[in-house]
């Protein structure tokens, strides 16, 4: 009997778990919500993701295998203007669907009048979801209200840090130097700041002719980062001072002083190119490829990208090599980069929308490591073959044809990252990017609380005073970099400070350290 | 007595609606047109002004188009917005360069037009001169983004030509394009380049009206050619020529003919020479508008227009004194 | 004009020889520094994108390519906006300039009861403006949203064109009118018939003002249309510049951009002289109203 029982036990039990794992959701489940219906429909669509060159859905390889897979189907609008989505908002015209970046616009959206809660919409039409999300990209994307409007694309949570085989953002600002120029002056060891500094100096001495270090106001900050301040991905961004409160990156007087004076000093020595604190993208490009650059700070992507077209301008000397570490200041790693992982852009359903259950649907599918790909990579074997383990990409199909990285509604960063590699990978010459995501990596500390800190939201108090402080920040700094004298640059900085004190920047560390003990707090239990 | 003069009274009234009617009817046509345009305007114009109410309120786009009427009075009793404005640290640049760049715009670009079309006119050849007026409208429709593009390959220090020639002739490099001191220059001169040949059509167009036997009779009493510009061409075009002016001065804020101020501070303008880019109208969608920030922008545009309308009375009223020529 | 006056026997004074010469420098150098930077464009118009970055383009294309061409003609609903951009620009001129040529003229009459009125009330709104939002309501009301008469019906008038218009018409002696009213004409024909041809270079140039505008205005067409089909020239070529910009302002950079061969430096003027084309056709023809002149004494 009591054997008899006991297998009756493990049997029930058996079953249990048996049917337990077979009404477990998984990406390849039937209950999927949006495998239930697949009938055509079409939702009105905005997005801001301006450099895609299409503008219409249906006429590339990814959109349309979604359309097969989904029936669901879009009518787009690309941004023309940066008003636009306000303006909308304000007079009721947003479209079904909005899939935007940016700080002010996803404030503008993530407001129970304007759009549906996704965890209302999950409960109501597709509750098998709540199994198949990570419960850190929703703590992320809650508000203040307890309700998420979106989950974001691109979010790098604890997994993707523990992860050695994942790097950092190819976007990382890195220092390139010219490598035939360097050989010249013997290959120097370039670790410190004063090294970076000679170096400069002995390359001038030796081309007089050449514009030495260019540093754009965009991708600049490699520099600033050795100095300890911190890399601020939004401008609102906050970090965390010795007393353990959060507060503003550029307020920082004792952090900022040492890097605008040594900035100073390279200018006055006409090392750093004036000119190029003013530059954008395409113009630091432009000085790049006339050929007479020594040294130039960038994203880790632009070195390959450059050193590729350089390649194939006639008579080219020019390879850039990037520096695979950040450098010491007096002998100590000032580095002080956290990174939270707000993600980058969010996908949102507007009120206006008719029938919200479907989008809902549709974003279970984008979430799916399926979906994730093809709305990344492009469609398998059509777009790209798999070398390595890494995607390369056809070269066959443009852009255009192809349809990747503007319908990608809930990237993950870790998809993203491997197209990255498999592109480096076609040729070492131009696969730089490879390591220097892996060697930047370790710079790098993860606090989610940080992360959680909220911007000032436009038209309140704090935001009126933080749009003078950035205001300030950005007119006041190259002005102190391109100080004549010594004496110049220090007053500059006491009197940017002292304006910035003027403008309430009590009040709005006061708001960040608010939130972040908050956070802390909620966190903690 | 009073009995009688109240019914003189009355009937005077009676009489002058009267003629009023008859007056009216007599120009109904003309009555007919202005009307049409004052409702016109009154719907697509005025009607929208309503909206002007957020420049002292705390408005907030989420709040939607009821919430511009529902919105919360900002602080300090509405004018929140505006103090702020004058509180900012950069309030008194922003105003400095306004005024500065536009009254040279003024100075510089206005007479250019003007002494264009006086030159295109005083031309023989007919061909070359019609050849030379298209040509001149040119730069009107290249739009400063362009302009700026062109300025940068040329003044740019890494491989701009003047530079280039600059350090072939063993000089320093010039930071044209960060350098303070250089920003008004190119300012002007690029507007005045801009708008020169657009404008020239108004004064070509008032010059082609002047009626020919005016210059027959001078030339028969043996005028020389210039005092037929002094005498004849120029005071034919006066009252072109003021109401230009008066215009001009009105949309001083926006800057020069065509309202530069804002492209060249957006384009030209970058965080170097800040201190001498920034205008008024540029700084309305820094500060307000690319920062969703309608009620600051509409408090800082209110201020503007109020700002325009007073130049426009002012010189308005100047130019019926001195030259008996006026808008209205 | 004196041209046609010039007795080719007179002999040339000395002030004819100066006034000459000053006015053939005062050409030259116009001439040159406004097709100068014209012909720039067309050159890098005609450049590779990457190449033109290095700098160093003056007077004749290094690496010649229609591909910025190819890459502007090659947006969908080119043509479409195109149609829609002519038919606004025709119909939204001639409209424009007749409502508001008709307010003009009723208005610079001095006798005009209200007149006052009338013309500080078309002062005060070329100087105030209620902003976008209440246009957008009123737009959304009247229907006007995402149909072609959002391009046509708010800009039957404009402030400035009236204006001019309003000074030109005062210049026109009384004594023209009054013989045509005794003839019996009514002050709709006295306008059509005699006040319009008479001011022909003000409307030649009322005409290509707002005619210029219309065609070059995109802001409308990018806040109230968001049919694709309904779109004009001028804001597809905005999208596309904007396109082609750099992607900087994104955090997580931009992996495809090595795979779009042209740039915003070419791409600009490629879509500028796409868009100033048309323009340059239609100009000559209103030119000749305004250069030529007109003989006021034959009317009489």
């Amino acid at each position: 009997m009591k054997k008899f029982t006991t297998l009756l036990m493990a049997l029930i039990i058996c079953l249990f778990a048996f049917s337990n794992a077979l009404t477990q959701t998984t990406w390849d489940s039937d209950n999927l919500a949006w495998k239930q219906n697949k009938d055509p429909i079409t939702f009105s669509l905005y997005h801001n993701m301006t450099w895609a060159p299409m503008d219409v859905w249906g006429k590339d390889h990814v959109s349309q295998r979604v359309t097969e897979d989904t029936g669901i189907s879009f009518d787009v609008e690309i941004q023309s203007n940066a008003q636009q989505l306000a303006t909308y908002v304000a007079g009721g015209q947003l479209p079904e669907a909005v899939f935007v970046f940016g700080g002010a616009n996803k404030d503008l959206l993530e407001n129970y009048d304007i759009c549906y809660a996704w965890d209302e919409l999950i409960d109501q039409y597709a509750p098998e979801m709540w199994d198949l999300i990570d419960k850190s990209d929703i703590q992320l994307a809650t508000k203040s209200d307890g309700h998420f409007y979106t989950l974001y694309t691109h979010v790098r949570n604890q997994e993707y840090w523990d992860d050695p085989g994942q790097g950092v953002s190819y976007g990382e600002n890195v220092l390139s130097f010219r490598q035939d120029v360097l050989e010249e002056l013997g290959n120097p060891e370039i670790n410190t700041v004063d090294d970076l500094y000679n170096v400069l100096k002995a390359a001038k001495e030796l081309h007089p002719e050449m514009v030495i270090y260019v540093q754009p106001e965009l991708n600049g900050t490699y520099l600033s980062r050795c100095f300890g301040v911190p890399y601020s991905g939004t401008q609102g961004a906050a970090t965390i001072n010795d007393n353990g409160e959060a507060e503003w990156v550029f307020g920082q007087k004792d952090v900022l002083s040492p890097y605008l004076e040594f900035a100073n000093k390279l200018f006055r020595e006409g090392l750093l190119s004036q000119e190029s604190l003013t530059y954008d993208q395409e113009q630091c490009k432009a000085a790049v490829m006339a050929g007479n650059v020594f040294c130039y700070a960038g994203q880790a992507y632009d070195v390959d990208q450059w050193n590729k077209a350089l390649d194939a301008v006639d008579g080219n000397k020019a390879y850039y090599v990037a520096l695979r570490k950040i450098l010491t200041v007096d002998g100590e790693l000032l580095v002080n980069d956290t990174w939270g992982s707000p993600g980058f852009a969010g996908f949102y359903i507007t009120r206006n929308c008719k029938e919200p259950g479907r989008l809902i649907a549709l974003m279970e599918y984008m979430r799916s490591p399926y979906a994730d790909k093809l709305t990344q990579w492009g469609v398998p074997e059509l777009d790209y073959d798999m070398v390595d383990g890494f995607p390369v990409q056809n070269e066959d199909y443009s852009w255009k044809e192809r349809g990747d990285n503007v319908w990608y509604f809930q990237a993950s960063f870790a998809v993203e990252n491997m197209k990255a590699l498999g592109t480096a990978l076609k040729d070492e010459r131009f696969a730089q990017t490879a390591h220097l995501v892996l060697d930047y990596k370790p710079y790098w500390k993860y606090d989610v609380n940080l992360s959680l800190i909220a911007n000032a939201e436009a038209n309140t108090y704090e935001g009126d005073v933080f749009a003078t402080l950035d205001n300030l920040r950005k007119t006041r700094m190259s002005s102190i970099i391109t100080a004549k004298t010594e004496e110049e640059c220090k007053q500059g900085i006491e009197e940017f400070f002292a304006a910035l004190d003027s403008a309430e920047l009590d009040v709005y560390n006061k708001f960040l350290n608010d939130q972040y003990q908050a956070i802390k707090s909620r966190n903690a239990e | 007595m009073s009995v009688i003069n109240k019914a003189k009274e009355k009937s005077n009234y009676k009489a002058r609606i009267k003629r009023s009617l008859r007056r009216f009817y007599a120009q109904r046509w003309l009555q007919l047109f202005a009307i049409l345009g004052f409702v016109y305007i009154l719907i697509f114009n005025y009607l929208p002004m309503l909206g002007i109410q957020i420049a002292f309120k705390s408005y907030k786009p989420s709040m939607g188009f009821k919430g511009m009427f529902t919105a919360p009075l900002a602080r300090n009793y509405g004018f929140y917005h505006f103090i702020s404005f004058l509180k900012d640290p950069n309030f008194s640049i922003v105003m400095r360069n306004t005024v500065g760049l536009s009254l040279m715009k003024l100075f510089f670009s206005f007479p250019v037009p003007i002494l264009f079309a006086l030159a295109l006119n005083e031309m023989r050849h007919i061909k070359i001169k019609r050849i030379v007026q298209t040509v001149s409208y040119l730069p009107h429709f290249i739009s400063w983004v362009i302009v700026y593009g062109i300025l940068f390959s040329f003044l740019n220090t890494s491989n701009g030509v003047i530079n280039s020639l600059l350090q072939s002739l063993g000089k320093e490099k010039m930071e044209f394009l960060t350098g303070k001191e250089y920003y008004y220059t190119i300012a002007v001169i690029s507007d005045i380049w801009k708008e020169m040949g657009w404008w020239s059509i108004i004064f070509l167009a008032a010059i082609s009206g002047i009626d020919q036997t005016q210059y027959e009779a001078a030339k028969v009493d043996g005028a020389s050619r210039f005092r037929c510009i002094w005498s004849i061409t120029l005071p034919n075009i006066k009252s072109t020529i003021m109401i230009v002016l008066i215009l001009a001065i009105g949309s001083l804020i926006r800057g020069g003919m065509g309202g530069s101020n804002f492209d060249q501070s957006y384009l030209l303008g970058n965080s170097l020479n800040y201190e001498r880019s920034v205008t008024l109208p540029y700084y309305v969608y820094e500060m307000g508008l690319a920062q969703q920030r309608f009620s600051y922008a509409t408090a800082i545009g209110l201020f503007q227009s109020v700002i325009s309308l007073l130049l426009v009375l002012i010189s308005n009223y100047v130019s019926d004194k001195l030259t008996g020529s006026s808008l209205f | 004009m004196l041209a046609t006056y010039k007795n080719k026997r007179i002999k040339r004074s000395t002030e004819d020889y100066i006034i000459d010469f000053v006015v053939a420098i005062i050409v030259c150098f116009v001439f040159f520094v406004t097709v100068y930077p014209f012909w720039y464009c067309i050159v890098l118009s005609f450049n590779e994108g990457t190449d033109a970055l290095r700098g160093g383009i003056y007077f004749w294309p290094r690496k010649i390519t229609l591909e910025n061409y190819n890459a502007v003609i090659g947006i969908d609903y080119i043509p479409t906006a195109f149609m829609v951009s002519v038919a606004r620009t025709l119909l939204g001129t001639v409209l424009c300039v007749v409502f508001t040529g008709l307010f003009a003229f009723a208005i610079s009459h001095k006798k005009l009861m209200g007149r006052k009125i009338y013309i500080t009330a078309m002062i005060i709104i070329m100087y105030f403006s209620g902003g976008l939002i209440p246009q957008y309501m009123l737009y959304k009301t009247m229907g006007l949203m995402n149909s072609f008469w959002v391009y046509i019906i708010p800009n039957l008038f404009s402030a400035f064109n009236a204006v001019i218009m309003m000074n030109a018409f005062r210049e026109i002696p009384d004594s023209l009118e009054e013989a045509a009213i005794i003839d019996g004409a009514n002050d709709m024909r006295v306008f059509f018939q005699i006040v319009f041809p008479i001011s022909m270079p003000t409307m030649a140039t009322m005409a290509l003002y707002s005619g210029v505008w219309h065609w070059n205005t995109w802001t409308d067409s990018a806040f109230f249309i968001s049919n694709k089909s309904l779109k004009t020239l001028s804001n597809v070529m905005i999208n596309l510049i904007n396109q082609s910009e750099s992607a900087a302002q994104t955090m997580v950079g931009n992996i495809n951009q090595s795979q779009v061969t042209y740039t915003a430096m070419t791409l600009r003027p490629a879509a500028m002289i796409i868009c100033v084309i048309p323009i340059a056709i239609v100009y000559p023809f209103l030119q000749k109203h305004f250069v030529k002149g007109v003989m006021l004494g034959s009317i009489k």
